[in-house]
Order: C-alpha cells, then sequence, then structure tokens
C-alpha cells in the first residue's frame, strides 16, 4: 500500500514553563535560546502507524511531508532513517503560521500532485497550537472519509481494520481506501533509527516544494490571531502551618474538615 | 445578514438525557447573543426526551434527529443539511469526541474555520472573540473567525450548566435520524470498564506527579482518596513512566478535570497539567521543592516530604470522620 504521513515540526514542548516567552507583538512565541525544535509527538505516533503498516505490508511505500517555513532539515530527515522512502519538505515563506484550514489546503495540493496512496495519516493534533483539526479538515477538502484517534491500524482484504479511542473504550472500524487517519498516542511509541536507516538518511535528500509547485492554492487565514498571552496565575497559596511535615499532614486534614471540604 | 446573530448549539443526547457539557453550551451561547436567536438540534439515543429536556434552556426551536450510533459522520451529514435552512451565525459544540470529530467536518464543508476547546467567549463592538489554550497551556490565544457559520467547540466544565427555567418551551421540530455515510462501518463497540468512578466527573480527586517516586505511592494515595470518597488520577510523567494508567491522566493531553477539591501530591506543576486542572474549586498542593509552579495554582500548600505528609493527613482523617 501506498502511504502518506504528515510530520509537523514544533518548538519543543518539554521545555519548562519559565523559558516560555510570548513576543511582545502578542502573537508570536519567542523561541527560548539553545532549544532546538522537535518532530511533534503526535505526528511520531502516525510516523510509527505508518512504517508498522509499511511492515505487514510488503511492497509499501512510506512518503513523509513536512509543512513550514524555515524546516529543520536534519531534524525531519529522521523519517527516513526511519525507513520512508521520500521526505518532502513544504518550505516556503508563504507557509508561515498558516491556520488548520490554510494548512490543510496546501497539504491537499501538495498531496494532489503526489497523486497515488491509499492512506494519510496524521497526529489527532500537534502539541503547540492543539486545534486537532488540520487532519480531519483535509479530509474534508480531499473528499475522503476519515477516522480520528486511532489506536491499531491494519490493512487486509483491501480495506482498512481501525481501532479508535471513544470516551469509556475503543471502536472497531471498517473503511475503504483511500482515508486519513488520525491517530492517538494509545498507538505507541516511534521506534529508534538503526546504523543501516541513520546511513541512508545521511544519503538521500528531501524533496522541496515551493508554494509555486502547488499550483493555486489559497493560503488566506480564516482564523484571525487577535492575541497571544500568558495566563496569570495568582499566588495566593496559604501555606499550612506545623514543625514537621506530619504536623502539617495533620493541620491539613483538620483545615479541610473546617472549610468543609472533607 | 448583516445582523445575524444567531446560535445553533449542538446537543448530544445519551439515552433520552443531554449530556452534561451540552448543557453548559447553553451558558456559553447566552454571553454572545439572545436567547430569541438560539437553536439547538439535539441527536443521539432517545433524542425527542433530550429535547423536551433542553427546551427549558432557553432555545427557540429545538430539532431532534434519533441516532441510535452515533458516528461522527453521520451527525456532520444532519448539522449541514439543518445549517444550511438555518445559516447560524455560529454552530456550538462541546469538545468532546464528536464536538472534536464534527468540528473540522463542518468547517470543511462549510469553507468556514473552526476554533476549538474555547475556554471563553466575548463579543468586542461586532466581533465575537474566542478564547482557548494553546503550547500545552503555556499560552492564552483570542481568536475571531472571519468566516461564517463559526464553527467552535467548547471546553467541558469551563462554563456553568444554564439555569432552567420551567415556563420556557421551545418549538420541537423532529428531522430524519441520522444514517452513517457509506465507506465507514463501525463492526463493533467495546466498552473498557473503568474501575470506580470517572475522574471527569469525581468531586474530589487525588493527583499523584514524578515526585512519589514509582508506582508504589500511588497505593498510599488510592489509600487516601477511598477514604474521601475520590478518584486518584496523575500528571503526565508517571503516565509515561507506565507507573499509572494513561486513562486516568490529567491535564490538557489527558482529562480536564473540575472537582471540589484536587489535592496534587509531588507534582510540579506543569503549563499542561496546571490548564488541565484548572476548573478545580480548591487546589490543595503537597510538594517538598517550596518553588514548585504547582504552589502558584493552589490555594493551600504544604511543602513537605509527602512520605510523612499524607499518611498523617490519612490518619487525622480517619480520626475526624470516626473510622
Amino acid at each position: 500500500m501506498d502511504i502518506i504521513v504528515l510530520i509537523k515540526q514544533i518548538p519543543d514542548p518539554e521545555i519548562p514553563p519559565a523559558s516560555f516567552k510570548i513576543d511582545p507583538s502578542g502573537t508570536k512565541v519567542v523561541p527560548p535560546a539553545g532549544v532546538s525544535p522537535v518532530i511533534d509527538p503526535y505526528s511520531e505516533h502516525a510516523l510509527e502507524a505508518g512504517l508498522r503498516l509499511k511492515d505487514t505490508n510488503t511492497g509499501s511505500t512510506l512518503k513523509a511531508i513536512s509543512l513550514g517555513s524555515g524546516l529543520n532539515k536534519e531534524l525531519l530527515k529522521k523519517a527516513i532513517a526511519l525507513g520512508a522512502d521520500e521526505l518532502i519538505l513544504l518550505d516556503d515563506p508563504a507557509f508561515a503560521e498558516l491556520d488548520s484550514a490554510a494548512a490543510a489546503a496546501v497539504l491537499a495540493a501538495a498531496v494532489k500532485k503526489i497523486g497515488k496512496f491509499d492512506v494519510i495519516l496524521a497526529g489527532r493534533a500537534a502539541a503547540d497550537w492543539d486545534a486537532g483539526q488540520t487532519g480531519l479538515l483535509l479530509a474534508g477538502d480531499l473528499g475522503l472519509p476519515s477516522l480520528s484517534r486511532a489506536r491499531k491500524i491494519e490493512f487486509t482484504g483491501g480495506k482498512l481494520r481501525v481501532e479508535r479511542i471513544v470516551s469509556g473504550g475503543f471502536e472497531v472500524v471498517e473503511a475503504a481506501v483511500p482515508a486519513v487517519i488520525t491517530v492517538s498516542g494509545e498507538l505507541g511509541k516511534l521506534r529508534l533509527p538503526n546504523i543501516k536507516g541513520v546511513l541512508s538518511a545521511k544519503k538521500k535528500e528531501p524533496l522541496f516544494w515551493k508554494a509555486t509547485d502547488l499550483g493555486t492554492v489559497a493560503v488566506n487565514r480564516r482564523v484571525k490571531l487577535v492575541r497571544l498571552y500568558q495566563p496569570v496565575r495568582e499566588a495566593k497559596c496559604e501555606l499550612i502551618p506545623g514543625a514537621t511535615p506530619e504536623e502539617q499532614g495533620t493541620n491539613l486534614a483538620v483545615k479541610l474538615r473546617e472549610l468543609k471540604l472533607i | 445578514m448583516p445582523d445575524n446573530k444567531s446560535v445553533l448549539i449542538v446537543v448530544e443526547a445519551n439515552g433520552g438525557t443531554p449530556s452534561p457539557a451540552a448543557v453548559e453550551l447553553f451558558t456559553a451561547a447566552k454571553a454572545i447573543t439572545s436567547d430569541e436567536s438560539i437553536s439547538s438540534l439535539v441527536i443521539g439515543t432517545g433524542a425527542r426526551d433530550a429535547a423536551v429536556a433542553i427546551s427549558r434552556f432557553g432555545a427557540v426551536k429545538v430539532f431532534t434527529a434519533e441516532a441510535g450510533q452515533v458516528s461522527s459522520d453521520a451527525v456532520a451529514v444532519t448539522v449541514i443539511t439543518l445549517a444550511a435552512d438555518l445559516n447560524p451565525k455560529t454552530i456550538l459544540l462541546a469538545e468532546t469526541d464528536l464536538g472534536r470529530d464534527l468540528a473540522p467536518m463542518l468547517a470543511a464543508r462549510f469553507s468556514t474555520a473552526a476554533v476549538t476547546d474555547v475556554i471563553a467567549i466575548r463579543t468586542e463592538g461586532s466581533a465575537r472573540i474566542f478564547t482557548r489554550p494553546v503550547y500545552g497551556g503555556n499560552a492564552l490565544a483570542d481568536f475571531t473567525i472571519d468566516t461564517e457559520p463559526q464553527v467552535v467547540s467548547i471546553r467541558p466544565k469551563t462554563f456553568a450548566p444554564a439555569p432552567e427555567n420551567d415556563n420556557h418551551t421551545s418549538e420541537i421540530v423532529e428531522l430524519p435520524a441520522a444514517k452513517p455515510l457509506a465507506g465507514i462501518r463501525i463492526l463493533e463497540r467495546v466498552a473498557v470498564k473503568e474501575t470506580g468512578p470517572k475522574i471527569e466527573e469525581a468531586k474530589i480527586v487525588v493527583g499523584g506527579g514524578r515526585g512519589l517516586g514509582g508506582p508504589e505511592g500511588f497505593a498510599r494515595l488510592q489509600e487516601l482518596a477511598d477514604l474521601l470518597g475520590g478518584v486518584v488520577g496523575a500528571s503526565r510523567p508517571p503516565c509515561d513512566q507506565g507507573w499509572w494508567p494513561e486513562s486516568g491522566q490529567i491535564g490538557v493531553t489527558g482529562k480536564i478535570i473540575a472537582p471540589d477539591l484536587y489535592i496534587a501530591v509531588g507534582i510540579s506543576g506543569s503549563s499542561q497539567h496546571l490548564s488541565g486542572v484548572s476548573g478545580s474549586k480548591t487546589l490543595v498542593a503537597i510538594n517538598k521543592d517550596a518553588e514548585a509552579n504547582i504552589f502558584k495554582a493552589a490555594a493551600f500548600g504544604v511543602t513537605g516530604d509527602w512520605k510523612k505528609v499524607v499518611p498523617a493527613l490519612v490518619a487525622k482523617v480517619k480520626e475526624l470522620s470516626g473510622r
């Protein structure tokens, strides 16, 4: 089968809150000095899903696509090191700070340029803007069925069999190809590259596609970011007194009882 | 329609009852428009009974569509058909499994845009401004949507349930049952039994973090939670380490909670965790690091070793409750 995986480059979400700064313009995050971007953790789950499908379906191809402006080629080549046949970087200043709808429109144009595919995999959200929309918007733009929050994906008898996380359990769903699937964290962690993979990633260069390579594609923002700011948390914590931790624990119980919380 | 202020609220029905998150959507709608401009679609099992219940919250018209097995694509078709007739300026959904799927589906179909996981709505002049947490709760973002219908999903428990008005009745209109689309077939639904009450609905939650040092600590927290009639959860690191099941993860990337009392033990307080517990009425932090971020959000704090604090707390609670 022919597999496309969307991988997003984001600022490292694990930085300490104290290092998180917003530009005075109030619309941009200032990248912390010395902290490199990472592949979005949800995208990593999607990539793992794609690699497992490739493992179990002989003769499959896997193409990874990333979208942005000033992408980090070396970071994203991890997809090749892990077994992607092709890495396509949609890299253009026009692709900076797109909203979900515009990102989906650009990705749809790239998918059409690729042409042949059976399944498109994306993370269920990305850990920067957390919108959780791009994969499903792309399905809508391409007129394809979509399945969200997959924890297991199999391809048998020409059909996809997907386990989706739903509230209180999971759902087993069968779908025809082509389809778009968004992948949940429960699918499992991304594997580590082996030496052979690392060497092949050294040799193989990604394809770079610019806006002009994609024909006419609308990149208008429909959602306008008015302001980005940090939530104010009031530091009004009342410390529970006590000479020892045991005494503090006892006093806490008394306090909670006084307040009728327990 | 230049003065279009109408809002369509999509309500999930489960066995004749509207979902609690859906009732909160009426409060969100009233923040931006008047009662006369609100209509609602009730969809799911026992939609008609749920519609009667929902009519007390203020919609002028309530449309109902029965859907035995709610699949998001079938619901999307019903919403799309109805919205094409009603021409709402805004469609409000709850940020649940269904709403999360519907928001982008509707946005794509109407060539418009959605803002998901919204925690505040306000009107400035003629603009409606939607606020949501981004960057794992490190920041808040205010958005406007330039196209219509504006599709907005609201994070559960950020708005209070709308007040009921027993004298208010809505016109109830039945729509044809929602049918799933071709191409996708649900073969099976498997319920995974969660032990005890759901963490999202618990009145008292005890959360454990990296500071517990291992899975053993959770047994102590369970003892405390059982004593208080509460539920145990965890921040992200213990779930990543396999100390606690992922289904009990609290935070933006896990479960959003809003209990009366939240006791955070050995949790340093990452933004994504704090954002997920911001609805807690009283937050108590137990952490030996006095500089931990969690104390910025806590109403009460104990700076000490949880291994000594928690047993003393448990003993005193037992004594006070006469057990």
